[in-house]
């Protein structure tokens, strides 16, 4: 198992080097298009949540866990003092786009807080054309075959 | 002088559109259809989903009328453009408008699918 470490500032300027990153990882153990938008999405979304969600947050860490049946288990958390902001619309909808490009996703909390996402993703599936769903989902034109 | 030149070409993407790091924001009234022509390229996310609100609401305080937005370009968007786009849409709703989206990338119609918006908004999905 191969185990890749990023700590970006906790800046919403910075999530663009979380996508980068992510996306070339899944590249590297040969997901395929769908499936490397499905985790950049989902560890976009993640940092989302938790820079909307908590003032003053230092650093994310996102941590990549690369198994070797092609499954990339993610955690994403944030680091430092973590002040909530209180409830925003837009978590909602971040949680529900995690949940619903990933395998599995767990809320990593501490007294009820949500600190991170463990995220899990896992590709080697191929394209077919024709079928009624996109990248495993719903969509038009393609389907996804695991 | 290679400082010169990028600043020409700074200074030119300046007044095609707003620029603003990973996106690019154009638009255009259409009077005969009574309608904006808003074309975005490049990322929409959490870093500069307040500049795209703040340019769609001050179209809309210009003129009332739709907003047809070109996403030929357009590489990404998360849940906070998403917002942005529903927060717009919203004001648009107040005098009978719509917002049409057109050419979205299939993997990005994705998450419009996912989360519903699809039956929202009126899109047009790349071939």
């Amino acid at each position: 198992m191969d185990e890749i470490n990023l700590k970006l500032p906790a800046r919403p300027e910075y999530m663009s080097v979380a996508r980068l990153a992510t996306a070339a990882i899944a590249n590297r153990i040969g997901f395929n298009i769908d499936e490397i938008e499905d985790l950049k999405v989902a560890v976009s979304e993640a940092g989302n949540f938790l820079i909307n969600r908590y003032e003053d947050i230092s650093y994310l860490t996102i941590d990549y866990k690369i198994s070797r049946n092609r499954s990339i288990l993610t955690s994403v958390k944030a680091s430092g003092t973590k002040v909530p902001k209180g409830e925003n619309k837009e978590d909602e909808l971040s949680l529900f786009i995690i949940e619903s490009v990933t395998d599995k996703v767990t809320k990593q909390t501490e007294e009820g807080i949500i600190k991170g996402f463990t995220i899990l993703k896992t590709g080697g599936g191929h394209l077919e054309q024709g079928g009624s769903g996109i990248c495993g989902k719903k969509g038009k034109g393609r389907r996804y075959v695991g | 002088m290679f400082y010169g030149i990028m600043f020409l070409k700074y200074q030119e993407r300046i007044d095609k559109g707003v620029w603003h790091m990973n996106i690019n924001i154009q638009e255009k009234w259409n009077e005969r259809i009574n309608s904006w022509n808003v074309s975005l390229s490049g990322e929409i996310d959490i870093y500069n989903a307040p500049e795209l609100k703040s340019s769609l609401l001050k179209l809309i305080d210009e003129k009332n009328g739709n907003i047809i937005v070109d996403c030929t370009n357009l590489k990404y968007i998360d849940s906070t453009g998403l917002g942005v786009l529903i927060s717009a849409l919203r004001r648009v709703k107040d005098y009978n408008g719509e917002i049409i989206i057109n050419n979205l990338q299939p993997y990005i119609y994705k998450i419009f699918t996912i989360t519903g918006l699809d039956k929202v908004f009126t899109i047009k999905v790349q071939e």
